[in-house]
């Protein structure tokens, strides 16, 4: 009778306890998996923002319709790699354990990014921004630039890689569809009147 | 004789004004995180202005530019393309982010010869950006001569927020040195009440330490003054550490 008292605390402190450890990483600092295509192969990173790497964490690899293609786990360093795939597309998901799940998507072939815009004067007028495109003669530029500052031993940059925009529908959009179709509608219920006004003259 | 008093008159009251206002070395990159769904490429402005007044001076090819990126320090000197700011000649990178990480992008300029002050400037400026969500690194000491190191993570802040860093010269604290603040005020948005609004002015505690919260979003520049024990020319140099840090609007 008199342990149960001090059996409670135990057990509430170890709740505690549980409850304080196990979700550290997790809670501070969300899990994220990075890819890039260097060479021949898909190189993917599992890292937290604090640095940590995403040890020895399942990777799998699925293709354009969902079809899984590879899974592997990281190292120690939190990386691992494979073969390209002949694709346009691939998800790579990273699962970090206690359910902690990372994916990005890498393209083969998306469109140039656009470059930033710059605070700096343009040439003509004196106090504006330039918006720079970075077009495919200058790919060639930047990937000349990066493989000379890459130490020799690398293996130049063949593609431009980056994560495919996703697909999001706007506010903006949503109201000019609206718009549209209200529109269309308001034609339809002109020319209805019309056709009917011009019934009643006849 | 009286036309040539008049316009000495005249010169003196053009030319005092001048040496109020704060320089700033300056690195605006177009943006302090690099996102997965975003741009990987930044652009980096690279200049010498009065940042609040928005007003320019010329900017030489600087003696160092590059970026460091953990132990690796890559130099990006010839890669700065010349431009110019608000007509003045300055500088201009593009950066494309390859691996995720923090990138500590830094500037050693010439010596500046401002005869309004009697002395030659020289403003060690950096920018930290962080890359896919890494943030390990960002309290980094890279090993300028004169150089800010932040005790507050310099990306990722809401416009209020407290700032901290320490101010080291030659990697020594420097206690209660003087650390001139000014947001970049781009096309001038904002005006100032009065002259003293325009820098605003902290100095360190005694272990070196400089705070100061941010009232409004934007790009705010903190520059630490220091004087070098070298002469150039048997004229004083005055040291800067400065360094950008971008505070967002909260939405």
């Amino acid at each position: 009778m008199m342990m149960l008292p001090a059996l409670r605390t135990c057990a509430w402190f170890l709740c505690l306890v549980v409850v304080f450890l196990s979700p550290v990483s997790g809670y501070a600092h969300k899990v994220m998996v990075f890819a890039y295509l260097e060479g021949e192969r898909v190189h993917v990173e599992g890292y937290f923002a604090d640095g940590k790497k995403a040890e020895h964490s399942r990777v799998e690899v699925f293709g354009p319709s969902g079809e899984k293609l590879l899974e592997t786990r990281t190292d120690a360093r939190g990386l691992t790699s494979f073969p390209v795939f002949e694709l346009p597309e691939i998800r790579i998901v990273l699962d970090a354990s206690m359910g902690h799940k990372a994916e990005y998507t890498l393209t083969r072939e998306s469109p140039a990014p656009e470059a930033p815009l710059s605070i700096l004067d343009s040439p003509d007028t004196p106090v504006v921004r330039t918006r720079e495109r970075t077009g495919p003669a200058e790919e060639e530029l930047i990937r000349e630039i990066m493989s000379e500052e890459l130490e020799k031993a690398l293996v130049p940059i063949v593609r431009e890689l980056r994560l495919n925009a996703r697909d999001r529908t706007t506010l903006t959009e949503i109201i000019g569809g609206v718009g549209y179709i209200a529109g269309i509608f308001g034609l339809i219920m002109y020319f209805k009147s019309r056709g009917r006004r011009s019934e009643d003259g006849s | 004789m009286k036309s040539n008093l008049l316009f000495s008159l005249l010169l003196f009251f053009l030319l005092v004004p001048l040496g109020v206002s704060a320089h700033f070395g300056m690195i605006i990159p177009s943006q302090d995180i690099v996102t997965q769904d975003g741009s990987h490429q930044i652009t980096l402005s690279v200049m010498f202005a009065h940042p609040f007044e928005y007003d320019a001076m010329p900017l030489e090819k600087p003696k160092r530019f590059g970026v460091v990126e953990g132990d690796l320090k890559t130099d990006l000197k010839d890669r700065l393309k010349e431009t110019t700011f608000l007509g003045q000649k300055s500088w201009e990178l593009s950066y494309r982010f390859q691996r995720p990480g923090v990138s500590t992008f830094y500037l050693e300029p010439q010596p500046y010869w401002e005869s309004a002050e009697d002395c030659y400037i020289i403003h060690y400026t950096k920018v930290v950006i962080s890359a896919f969500g890494l943030e390990d690194g960002w309290d980094a000491e890279i090993g300028l001569k004169t150089e800010i190191i932040p005790l507050t993570r310099p990306f990722g802040l809401y416009a209020g927020n407290v700032f901290q860093g320490i101010v080291k010269l030659d990697g020594n604290p420097v206690p209660f040195c003087e650390v001139e603040v000014e947001h970049f005020n781009a096309e001038k948005k904002f005006s100032a009440p009065a002259e003293s609004f325009i820098t605003q002015v902290i100095k360190t505690d005694g272990q070196g330490i400089f705070t100061y919260a941010a009232p409004k979003p934007g790009w705010w520049g903190f520059a630490a003054l220091s004087e070098s024990d070298e002469k150039i020319r048997d004229k004083d140099v005055e040291l800067g550490a400065v360094l950008w840090v971008k505070f967002t609007e909260m939405k």
